[in-house]
């Protein structure tokens, strides 16, 4: 035995002295180590990612109207001058802080969910973002956002994807749309990815976690499954469309599963239920008492925002921001906004369990939010995007965003 | 950028490290099998670094390293395995005895045992290296491969074993 011991050492050192050290070593390690600071230092940010299994429904789901352009750069003027701030509405916990000058790029937030993750363009890239688990934010240094831009199974290079026009979100998965009109759902880890038919001339794209819907200026919807339920997905990298048309309706909001909320010439509210075909009108309602004239876009459809949490239902038209009890349809309190909010197409209303935001951007890409605190009347402007979902809030702040937790 | 790269920890200066180990940690991620033996080196560093409180104890460091370096030679032998598998044409297995390395071992005798290394069980192959390379204790082996001491005893007897067979055979 001692005498193949002394050859595997022999052995051993004959093989290890045939490894020659090369001249560059060091300087690549010190490449290496900076490449890797880089990132930590873009994760101090962030908590991250996504491991978001289980999600509790919600009134409305987050996403919105399409943006005629990709989102404003965090470095674009402000629309409105700061009146209090998004923080003075969150708790200690938060907020979670993603500066500019570790990100190294302009922060932009896009959308959030109501567990918190939330998809935040980084420069040219698109990341998800968001606490690890339930309301705990993660302490830094934090695990690698993950990048939706380069998915496994999409073919495109990354220049061409990585400019997103409209995004919509759940906990379950994210739905975003290229300048192309490509749309495509990733699910919440960002290894499942979903191509659909092109959704040309994009108005509005909402998900559920099941499906991605997509609202034309023609009132049609395209509602793609299996966004990112894998068993109702025929293959992996092709979903299932249906084009759905309302009647003369426009959509303005997916509420709950399938729900889609529209407002038809009548000027009434309707509710149609998806999964038919044609979609079956579900509910039908007045518009709240003080919209006031409805504005309408240059075709002729009402420009109208709306969402909901599970207890209010928030209009937007114009300046006016109505808002009504879901219960009894009780009208709550209306709000006038801002003068420099009124902007027309560019709008984004979201509603968390006590938070109202709406963000409006102009057609110099200025940017500016209005927010509400459902429970204590306390408004803010804000000279950035503002997002609410479920307990979250997320917010922009120069070239960085912070998500905090309402208190 | 390179105020990026100080380390604020007091404690064995990255760079030190880096230089009295890393082509020690290189020969160790070839004679282990590893396809990019150098790059599993540069990963461990970096690695470390991240985790730098480890610098103020050297012997902790270097034991991290060791165990990162194990730990990554395996799991890319593996993938390349899986690979292999998948693309049996395109993808050649690195083995220590294969490697443009070995070629320079002129001595059949040790290239022969070298091809019986190569054909040990893998974590057999680690211990050994570790053993009569490295001239780690037992307990220094576990520690570095996460394995109990009894389970080297167990692989570095079964290897020698099975390597004093071959040899006897090939005689």
């Amino acid at each position: 035995m001692n005498d193949i011991e002394d050859r595997l050492r022999t052995a051993f050192a004959t093989q290890a002295a045939t490894v020659r050290p090369t001249p560059d070593a060091a300087t690549e390690n010190n490449r290496r180590v900076r490449r890797s600071v880089r990132r930590r230092y873009a994760l101090t940010a962030g908590a991250v990612a996504s491991v978001l299994a289980v999600a509790i429904p919600v009134a409305l789901t987050t996403g919105g109207r399409a943006h005629g352009a990709a989102p404003t750069l965090a470095s674009s003027g402000p629309l409105v001058k700061a009146q209090g701030n998004p923080q003075d509405l969150t708790g200690p916990t938060g907020p979670f802080q993603l500066p500019a000058a570790k990100a190294h790029v302009p922060a932009t937030p896009m959308a959030l969910a109501p567990d918190g993750s939330f998809l935040a363009r980084l420069g040219n890239q698109v990341w998800l973002l968001g606490p690890s688990r339930g309301t705990d934010v993660r302490k830094p240094p934090v695990p690698s956002p993950k990048r939706l831009d380069a998915p496994d199974t999409y073919q495109h290079a990354e220049h061409e994807i990585g400019s997103p026009v409209a995004s919509a979100m759940s906990p379950q998965a994210r739905v975003l749309i290229n300048s192309r009109g490509e749309l495509m759902c990733v699910d919440a880890r960002g290894k499942r990815v979903t191509s659909y038919a092109p959704a040309s001339r994009t108005r509005g794209v909402w998900t559920d976690g099941r499906n991605a819907v997509v609202s034309a200026p023609t009132g049609t919807l395209q509602v793609s499954g299996g966004c990112p339920d894998p068993a109702a997905v025929r293959n992996r990298t092709e979903g299932f469309n249906n084009t759905l048309r309302l009647n003369k309706a426009t959509p303005l909001a997916l509420r709950g599963s399938l729900l889609v909320t529209a407002v038809p010439s009548s000027g009434r509210v309707v509710e149609y239920t998806l999964p038919y075909t044609p979609p079956r009108i579900a509910v039908v309602d007045q518009l709240p008492k003080g919209a006031g004239p409805i504005r309408l876009t240059e075709d002729g459809s009402p420009l109208l925002y709306t969402a909901a949490n599970t207890t209010t239902s928030v209009w937007v038209n114009g300046r006016s921001l109505l808002t009504l009890g879901l219960n009894h349809h009780e009208a709550g309190p209306s709000l006038r906004l801002p003068k420099a909010l009124d902007v027309g197409e560019d709008g984004q209303l979201t509603v968390g369990d006590h938070v109202i935001a709406y963000t409006a951007t102009d057609s110099g890409g200025r940017v500016g939010s209005f927010v509400y605190d459902l429970r204590t009347g306390r408004q803010i402007i804000w000279p950035g995007r503002v997002f609410a979902a479920g307990g979250w809030l997320l917010w922009q702040n120069g070239d960085g965003m912070q998500l905090g937790q309402v208190r | 950028m390179a105020e990026d790269v100080a380390l604020p920890v007091p404690g064995v200066p990255y760079d030190e490290l880096f230089e009295a180990h890393f082509w020690g940690l290189v020969r160790l991620a070839a004679l282990l099998g590893a396809d990019d033996p150098e790059d599993v080196a540069q990963d461990a560093f970096v690695r470390l670094h991240r985790r730098r409180r480890l610098l103020r104890d050297p012997n902790a460091a270097l034991a991290y390293l060791r165990a990162t370096v194990c730990n990554a030679s395996r799991s890319r032998l593996r993938h390349l395995r899986m690979a292999r598998r998948k693309h049996a044409q395109m993808v050649t297995l690195p083995t220590a005895s294969g490697t443009p390395e070995s070629a320079a071992v002129d001595r059949e005798d040790v290239r022969e045992l070298l091809r019986a290394v190569d054909a040990l069980p893998r974590r057999q192959r680690e211990v050994l290296v570790l053993r009569y390379w490295l001239d780690l204790s037992e307990r220094e082996t576990a520690d570095a491969l996460g394995i109990a001491v009894g389970t080297v005893k167990a692989h570095a007897s079964r290897a020698i074993a099975a390597l004093g067979k071959h040899l006897k055979e090939s005689a």
